[in-house]
């Protein structure tokens, strides 16, 4: 700042830059967001199209319908039936926010839902169950979340539809809403089940 | 194309570009007041004061 550089004509660059940098970023998201056919509510999954993990996964004791024993996850869980596979945990709120969307589902004929009850104490699950009712016809105890890493799950709640060959078909992230059940879940396990009959 | 959270998302981008925009014109402003300064400063070194002439 001499005085051979005279007001008005130098202009600072620098404090611009700022500016600059936030508009390029908002235009990369502005851009990513509107691009046709995106869905942005749709994170990736390696297992989207792929076999469910054929994986062992241990009853939850002491929870029975009609006097019998709900099963485990095995290895043939999900052969020719159309299953609604759910994450949830008792400590989950959004678990018993979604809840009812999941009774819904399990209220379908011809279609299984799997429980997968992720890091929880059996009590604290029975006593979800009871409270809230069990639309589960599996409930397989992920006590150290061993199952829910080869479901590739990000969190609880998360929602898996599997076709009748075992191949995941629909992934959903969070709780599902009454609007997400009637124009998502739905129409989907209805054009599934319309095709297995 | 915007989910539900573009109630609060899309103001906050807006109030964010309305503050750094802000930011930037004072700096600027602040800058070229301070080459202005600068320059009369350095105009009046090589004037004689009136009780030096």
């Amino acid at each position: 700042m001499t005085a051979d550089t005279p007001a008005g004509k130098s202009f600072p660059w620098l404090a611009v830059l700022p500016l600059f940098l936030f508009l390029g970023l908002a235009g990369v998201f502005y851009s990513l967001l509107s691009t046709e056919g995106r869905d942005t509510s749709v994170l990736p999954s390696a297992l989207l199209n792929e076999p469910s993990p054929r994986m062992i996964v241990p009853e939850l004791p002491g929870l029975e319908v009609d006097g019998i024993q709900v099963p485990g996850m095995g290895g043939e869980t999900f052969s020719g039936k159309l299953s609604v596979v759910n994450v949830f945990a008792s400590w989950c709120v959004p678990c018993r926010q979604e809840h009812p969307q999941i009774v819904s589902m399990g209220e379908l004929e011809k279609v299984q839902v799997v429980g997968i009850n992720h890091r929880d104490s059996n009590r604290n699950a029975l006593a979800f169950l009871d409270e809230l009712g069990n639309p589960y016809d599996v409930v397989g105890v992920d006590r150290r979340g061993r199952a829910s890493i080869e479901w590739g799950v990000y969190g609880v709640p998360e929602t898996f539809l599997v076709d009748e060959n075992g191949i995941i078909f629909y992934k959903h992230i969070g709780p599902i809403s009454e609007k997400q059940l009637d124009d998502i879940f739905m129409p989907l396990l209805e054009q599934k089940l319309t095709g297995f009959k | 194309m915007f989910g539900e959270h573009a109630a609060f998302i899309v103001p906050a981008y807006a109030i964010s570009f309305v503050a750094l925009s802000l930011t930037t014109a004072i700096t600027i402003w602040i800058y070229h007041a301070r080459l202005t300064e600068i320059q009369t400063l350095e105009e009046q070194k090589h004037k004689p004061r009136e009780s030096e002439r």
